[in-house]
């Protein structure tokens, strides 16, 4: 898997675990995924700043598992267009 | 082994079979339980086998999307196991008034992630002095030394809060009309201004993306990043 990948990856399953470990229906259970792994939802957003910035800089389009990352400029080119 | 309890991915809209089968954790098949007119999207799993990890995470919302793409679907947080048919039915059926509500209002709709991020460093170097709401002769006692290094951090943090309520409001005035609804965060983190999610029909989400694209042309020196579409996570009711 190359560098770009695994980074598109990572912002991907960020995004994600934005959502699906702290949004959405709650039912309880047999099994409680722990505060200490909510928590690291929000550790983790630092590091999303931190690859979409890069992504940014390379004005590259992600493919999300639920859609995309928009590079915003590049889809502003293609509005201009 | 086998598996003993059930994991709960989504409550969708009517009874009907999936249309194509659908493979859930460990590759198990996800099958429908119907009660009344909804249905809890389920596959077998073992207690102990589900974690948050990757692949398990992935699968979950790939399961939750092939759903929605067939019907109303209200997505379950991940890893919510049920120790059984019975219990699944129970919980369908006491929350049914809710799940319905729930299924109407977000039939055919989606959520879209828009955050914006600056340069927090630069934001706190080009904030103006008068943001300092006191003016106090310099010495060099410590007392006096530390107290304006608090004054001066709180006008900081006040500054940077009222810059980041003046970005939610001009991000909401453009993108607020074009979604059904919408939730904000300011500051989530300190390079983050605002992080918020946009509700809207399948057939508006081009149109608030280009809104946004719109947005970072006329701040270059922010960056606004969306995602998605992504099912209404932060729609349901919880």
């Amino acid at each position: 898997m190359t560098s770009s990948a695994i980074r598109e990856r990572e912002v991907s399953l960020l995004e994600l675990l934005d959502r699906i470990l702290d949004k959405g229906v709650v039912i309880a259970g047999d099994l409680t995924i722990s505060v200490a792994d909510i928590d690291l939802i929000y550790l983790g957003l630092g590091v999303i700043l931190t690859s979409v910035e890069t992504l940014d800089k390379q004005r590259a389009r992600y493919a999300l598992g639920a859609g995309a990352v928009v590079a915003p400029e590049a889809r502003a080119q293609q509005v201009n267009d | 082994m086998i598996s003993d309890r059930l994991y709960l991915y989504a409550i969708v809209n009517g009874v009907h079979p999936l249309e194509s089968p659908l493979a859930g954790l460990a590759g198990t098949a996800v099958s429908l339980l119907p009660c009344y007119d909804l249905a809890a999207a389920v596959s077998p799993v073992m207690l102990d086998a589900v974690r948050p990890e990757p692949e398990q995470l992935l699968c979950h919302e790939r399961v939750v999307e092939a759903l929605m793409v067939q019907r109303s679907t209200l997505p379950v947080r991940f890893g919510t196991v049920l120790s059984g048919t019975d219990q699944v039915l129970a919980t369908l059926a006491e929350r049914h008034h809710t799940f319905a509500a729930d299924l109407s209002r977000l039939e055919d709709q989606v959520e879209v992630g828009v955050r914006v991020l600056w340069d927090a460093e630069a934001v706190r170097r080009t904030r103006p002095e008068q943001a300092l709401p006191i003016t106090v002769a310099r010495d060099d006692r410590p007392g006096t030394r530390y107290l304006l290094a608090r004054a001066e951090e709180q006008a900081v943090e006040r500054q940077l809060r009222w810059e980041a309520e003046r970005l939610e409001a001009w991000c909401m005035t453009r993108l607020k009309p074009l979604a059904t609804d919408a939730s904000t965060q300011l500051l989530m983190t300190a390079a983050m201004p605002v992080s918020a999610v946009f509700l809207t029909p399948r057939t508006g989400v081009t149109a608030l993306l280009e809104a946004a694209a719109h947005l970072q042309v006329e701040r270059p020196d922010l960056q606004v990043v969306c995602s998605g579409p992504w099912p209404p996570y932060h729609f349901v009711t919880k």
